[in-house]
């Protein structure tokens, strides 16, 4: 069983400020936000099921939600413009 | 939860089973045992994947969806009824599952059809439905004669007739699981390897190694592993009857098929904080650090694995709560880099407990235990000695003397009949060696990098001040491989139990000294990473690392935790960081029916 933890980019597009303020705080704890509604998360298969669980529980049917899995490649090949240190390469620790 | 508190209120009662915990009986006995009697529970994707069905099934059909709680005392049986329905007037109980049905080949198939496989329900599923049928039965008053369980990812729906065979098989299965629940022994791992593969609680019940051993246990694996632990240095001497049985071992594990199962590497950080006034706070589902001057940080909690607070950094009650929820390990370390304390929400099964006390209170096996511990640790020393001067003189610089010294311990230790014999051994041997360690710095290195023995509490100069601090590093990660494993970290079986200390914890630690500390410290000597000035604080004659130094050997330290080492016995490869806490499982096992592998690392 292996882990082996993938990026997705996350998308979503909720309809009501409510369930997005709880949807939005659920994502945090998941991973780092990128843009307005966009997300970037290390998830392994089960963060990601949990992550699309937690999600379903908050959601209505009208709401959006994206999971676009990015292999290494797509990660290297991003191209950002965005705030310092949203997506830096992670290191196994950090020092503050 | 409640049904449970109910069930408990009567002392002469056994809790109530819950339904699932049958289904997980007829899939493994090991699985139910582990999740209803040690309650390790470990959701993997496909669990979480049926939670989400679910939340799924009870929007789509509003109002149709009545999900059931149900409980019998007769029966001894609690649980949740997905759907009930009524219909020609007589109800049925719906079970939904993510998965595939199972498939039984029919002897003629009908004409025109492509499928020639009928659709049938697992037999653990059949005997879930059973279950609630019955339950229902006992609430409604009503006869069910069938169930039904719909498989949504080949979309079928299989009925279950509810016949007397059926209901003979869940009230068995109800015995059974009673008798299991009784037992202290585990159930020995299932036969059927596929099961396995997707069981979601592979991490905690390693199977694969339990099959591994099991197969070595047919050449009686205590007897040549008490003596092949000095196999490698005999090598070097002459090849021995020992080392040949110890090849032969390894060859058929490695010939045999052994899937891999055990978790991979922790992607999560460690996030260690050093600034003095920093605070460590929560925000939602996310670690906020503020600390001054510096910009304030946030980190999703499911990307940070450790929280370590160097001196005098301050932590929330609220950040605790979160770390204790999202199994984050909280470390203190002193600003001198001694180690404090750990805390950890890890599994504290007091099964896993007894069973440690049980076991270490047996002297022979504890003798056995320390001879293999302090043999693990002598020959780690030693291969280090014998690496680091490669390609030196050994005469010239006085370190054949180390050699000789150390691999004459090797068969008293073998000899030695209790453990203070072998802690005077393990204790003459560390003492050659830190007697060689200044041999292995280039000679071009600033004179005050050069250790003069070995002296802590305080460190007297700057390496030892740099292994001082990095071996609280390492305690800090053993500690929390043993609260994660759920064992005992008070109750060791090599250290003499002291209130401050945790013996267990020394005792793991030994295994790893030398190949996580000494070494890279070594290697970053030579490499001119440290600067005698800068990283060090200077104290009379007490030496402490300033604050770039704790950087720089925290740096250091984390980093050699994700390097790559391949287990020599169990042939998979796995970073220092996994290997503390495969270690830790691996002791457990010595005394849970799978004994021998334990302490079989070797530095190469």
């Amino acid at each position: 069983m292996s882990q082996t933890n993938l990026w997705y980019l996350v998308a979503y597009d909720i309809r009501e400020s409510k369930r997005w303020r709880r949807a939005y705080k659920i994502i945090r704890g998941y991973g780092k936000p990128l843009q307005y509604s966009l997300f970037r998360c290390r998830l392994s298969s089960v963060q990601l099921e949990q992550l699309r669980w937690e999600l379903e529980k908050v959601l209505e049917p009208e709401d959006a939600l994206m999971f676009v899995g990015l292999c290494s490649n797509c990660v290297e090949r991003t191209i950002l413009r965005n705030r310092v240190g949203v997506w830096e390469n992670e290191s196994a620790f950090r020092v503050v | 939860m409640a049904a449970y508190s109910a069930g408990t209120s009567n002392n002469n009662a056994a809790p109530l089973l819950r339904v699932q915990s049958l289904h997980a009986l007829l899939y493994c006995e090991r699985l139910f045992y582990l999740e209803e009697v040690e309650n390790v529970r470990l959701a993997d994707a496909a669990v979480y994947a049926g939670r989400r069905l679910h939340v799924e099934l009870a929007r789509e059909e509003e109002g149709d969806w009545h999900a059931l709680d149900l409980k019998s005392e007769k029966l001894g049986l609690i649980g949740r009824v997905d759907c009930l329905r009524r219909r020609n007037g007589s109800l049925i109980p719906y079970e939904h599952k993510r998965g595939r049905a199972a498939r039984i080949r029919t002897t003629n198939p009908p004409k025109g059809s492509k499928n020639s496989d009928e659709a049938c329900a697992w037999p653990s599923d059949r005997l879930q439905v059973g279950a609630y049928a019955m339950l229902v039965e006992e609430a409604t008053g009503q006869t069910i004669v069938e169930g039904r369980v719909r498989y949504h990812q080949d979309n079928v729906t299989v009925r279950v007739p509810i016949d007397p065979a059926l209901r003979a098989d869940v009230i068995q299965s109800i015995s059974r699981a009673r008798s299991l629940a009784d037992c202290v022994e585990r159930p020995p791992v299932t036969e059927n390897e596929r099961l396995c593969v997707k069981c979601s609680l592979a991490p905690a019940c390693l199977p694969e190694e339990a099959r591994a051993i099991s197969r070595l246990s047919s050449e009686s694996i205590h007897k040549p592993l008490q003596r092949s632990v000095g196999l490698k240095t005999q090598q070097i001497d002459q090849p021995s009857a020992d080392q040949k049985a110890g090849t032969g071992k390894e060859s058929s594990l490695a010939t045999s098929h052994v899937p891999r199962l055990f978790p991979a590497d922790d992607h999560r950080q460690a996030l260690h904080v050093v600034t003095p006034g920093a605070r460590v706070g929560r925000a939602g589902d996310e670690i906020e650090i503020f600390a001054p001057e510096q910009p304030k940080e946030r980190h999703p909690v499911r990307e940070i694995g450790q929280v370590v607070l160097h001196g005098f950094a301050q932590i929330t009650t609220q950040a605790l709560r979160l770390c204790a929820d999202k199994e984050v390990a909280v470390h203190w370390i002193t600003q001198g880099g001694g180690y404090i304390g750990s805390f950890s929400s890890g599994a504290g099964a007091v099964q896993k407990r007894i069973r440690q006390y049980e076991a270490l209170r047996t002297p022979e096996f504890r003798l056995q235990l320390v001879r293999r511990l302090a043999e693990a640790k002598i020959l780690s020393q030693l291969r280090f000695v014998l690496r680091a001067s490669r390609n030196t003189d050994r005469e010239t610089i006085g370190i054949s003397q180390t050699i000789d010294g150390i691999r004459k311990l090797m068969p008293a230790l073998q000899r030695a009949n209790s453990v203070d014999a072998i802690r005077g051994l393990e204790g003459r041997a560390g003492a050659l060696y830190f007697k060689a360690l200044p041999t292995f710095i280039d000679s071009a290195i600033d004179e005050r990098m050069k250790p003069e023995g070995r002296t802590r509490r305080p460190p007297r100069d700057r390496f030892n001040a740099l292994i001082g601090f990095a071996y609280a590093l390492l305690l800090k990660d053993v500690m929390s491989a043993i609260l994660t494993v759920g064992l005992d970290p008070a109750f060791g079986f090599y250290h003499r139990p002291r209130s401050q200390a945790h013996p267990l914890a020394l005792d793991l630690i030994e295994l790893f000294r030398v190949a996580m500390v000494d070494l890279p410290i070594v290697a970053s000597l030579n490499r001119r990473q440290w600067d005698p000035d800068d990283d060090f604080v200077v104290a009379g004659f007490q030496v402490w690392l300033s604050d770039l130094g704790r950087r720089k050997m925290i740096e250091l330290y984390e980093k050699r935790k994700t390097d790559r080492w391949k287990h020599p016995v169990l042939r998979y490869s796995l970073t220092y960081a996994r290997l503390i806490e495969l270690e830790a499982r691996l002791l457990e096992k010595e005394w849970t029916g799978e004994p021998g592998l334990f302490a079989r690392m070797r530095l190469r």
